[in-house]
């Protein structure tokens, strides 16, 4: 096993594992407490529309996927602040209008390679080093964001009159939060797969949320528990020659039962 | 400086007006208690003075500031609003949602101190809830959380108190209790106070103005504007009777010789 970790591709792979494991979970946490895990889900779909489209232009696919969920996010934070659309409701419209987008693309681009569908399930080991500059990029302005703004954040989650009330610039928190919530699920399609992202994303938070009691806490606990299980996870696909992103959120899954049979202290 | 001077102001939301009109100051030693039917625009009203929500036109000045202007003193103001159950999964203690009322007074990096905790337990005594301080604040009830919620208002010697219904859903005892917290800081502090609330009885002998909101009509006054039976008509409807008894004033509504 060890010999493995001695190739430059599994070293990427570790670091990006570990990078996603801890901004997936952290962004995690406000997801679910924004209730945001379904327009999670869709933000990988649109993230895959921007794929196929940059793989058709021939252009490194990330970009187009962090573009458009980019877009996505600052339309549907357009929908909800300035038009009253309700959350749910803007995302089932951008989905739709992005996945429509993203047939047509591919109605084009009859050639369908194996790197579209690395988006879908992830190939942590194809991670190259624009991925992994990416990552540390994006890892840290979460980490800034969190530190700069986390009681702005915690008053807008208690509740957004007392928020604005007490100062907070509720409308740009949420563009700014809305913007990191898409780029990191981007960022972590290749590692983790579109289709599992999610997983990722809510099973620590939701498992942290049981074990911490303050907001900060809790935070730090889901990023805790997401590098326990990517640690865990990729080790155990390495001996089992499993694809890690399937097996971390396997690991997850089976720690988040853990903790929910735990008693609440 | 008035503390608080609402200057023909007109309320709502988009092209939809709720109230024009209104004109009112509120000074530092005001208890002022603001009346209306439901749906009348008392919160419309309160979000507007705290710049929640823009005014349609006219003006609000707090603290020395319009409110459209950022404006540093804007959130010196203690605030409970009117809001639903914060849900249960929300990571905080009640502590730490008493210690969120400091957060306005702090810079960004500024921690919080051991002085500060004490001064967040002094609230909680007041609000009688001490023994819940590490409870989860989304397993407190509503009443419980909306106590919670006045002490953290209390924090941070705010330069004016803002209430929209903090006694709805919180029993007897505790609304008791907060009445006399407010009539206590009333006479204590140089702060106004303004109050969304259905009842005014408790606050009769120390009330300084009635602001009353509803059916586009505004007006401010004291214990006229109760004995004004017209007016209280036009904003209620027509089955509304007004009882005086001992200086006590009782509102009914509809076939009162059942109730
Ligand atoms: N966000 C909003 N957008 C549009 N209209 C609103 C909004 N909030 C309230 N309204 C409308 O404004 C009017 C005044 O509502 P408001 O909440 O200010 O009444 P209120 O006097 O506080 O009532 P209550 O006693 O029920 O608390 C109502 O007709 C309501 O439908
Ligand atoms: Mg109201």
């Amino acid at each position: 096993m060890f010999d493995y970790l001695a190739l430059p591709e599994y070293q990427r792979a570790l670091l990006a594992v570990l990078l996603s494991g801890i901004l997936l979970p952290e962004i995690g946490v406000l997801m679910v407490l924004e209730r945001f895990t379904f327009a999670g889900a869709g933000i990988t779909h649109i993230a895959f529309s921007g794929v196929t489209l940059f793989l058709l232009l021939g252009i490194n696919p990330l970009i187009g996927a962090i573009t458009f969920a980019i877009l996505a996010a600052f339309m549907m934070w357009h929908f909800v602040e300035n038009r009253g659309v309700n959350l749910d409701a803007s995302m089932g419209i951008l989905f739709a209008f992005f996945m429509a987008l993203a047939v047509m693309f591919m109605s084009v681009y009859r050639g369908y390679s194996g790197e579209a569908l690395s988006y879908l399930f992830g190939s942590v080991l194809t991670v190259d080093t624009f991925d992994i500059v990416l990552l540390v990029i994006v890892f840290f302005m979460v980490q800034i964001f969190l530190l700069m703004f986390h009681r702005d954040i915690f008053l807008l989650l208690l509740n957004r009159e007392l928020a604005e009330a007490s100062g907070v610039n509720v409308r740009n928190i949420r563009l700014f939060l809305l913007i990191l919530i898409a780029v990191v699920i981007t960022i972590s399609m290749k590692v983790m797969g579109a289709l599992l992202v999610i997983g990722m994303a809510v099973m620590p938070a939701v498992s942290s949320m049981k074990i911490g009691r303050s907001f900060l806490t809790v935070i730090v606990f889901s990023a805790l528990i997401g590098i326990a299980v990517s640690l865990l996870g990729f080790v155990v696909s390495l001996l089992l020659n499993t694809p890690p992103s399937a097996t971390i959120v396997i690991v997850t899954f089976f720690i988040f039962v853990f903790v929910m049979s735990l008693k609440r202290n | 400086m008035r503390p608080i001077a609402v200057t023909d102001l007109s309320i709502g939301y988009g092209d939809r007006v709720i109230a024009d009109g209104i004109n009112f100051v509120l000074e530092k030693n005001d208890l002022a208690i603001l009346i209306g039917p439901n749906g009348g625009g008392k919160t419309t009203l309160v979000k507007t003075i705290l710049g929640i929500i823009p005014p349609l036109s006219g003006t609000v000045e707090v603290l020395g500031c319009t409110v459209k202007h950022v404006c540093p003193h804007r959130k010196r103001i203690g605030y409970v609003p009117q809001m639903g159950r914060v849900p249960e999964h929300f990571p905080a203690t009640l502590l730490d949602v008493v210690l969120s009322g400091l957060f306005p007074y702090k810079e960004r990096f500024d921690r919080i101190g051991k002085e500060e905790k004490e001064l967040a337990m002094r609230a909680l005594e007041e609000v009688g809830l001490v023994d819940k301080k590490d409870e989860p604040f989304g397993n407190l009830s509503g009443g419980q959380q909306k106590r919670g919620l006045v002490a953290r208002a209390l924090m941070g010697h705010p330069d004016a108190l803002i209430f929209d219904e903090p006694t709805s859903g919180v029993d007897i005892a505790a609304a008791s209790d907060f009445r006399k917290k407010i009539i206590e800081l009333h006479n204590k502090e140089e702060i106004p106070i303004l109050l969304v609330t259905h009842d005014i009885n408790p606050y009769i002998d120390h009330l300084t103005k009635i602001i009353v909101i509803g059916r586009g009509r505004f007006r401010v006054g004291k214990l006229d504007i109760l004995r004004d039976i017209d007016f209280l008509r036009e904003i209620y409807g027509e089955s509304i009777k007004v009882i005086e008894v001992e200086g006590k004033f009782y509102l009914l509504s509809g076939d009162f010789h059942n109730v």
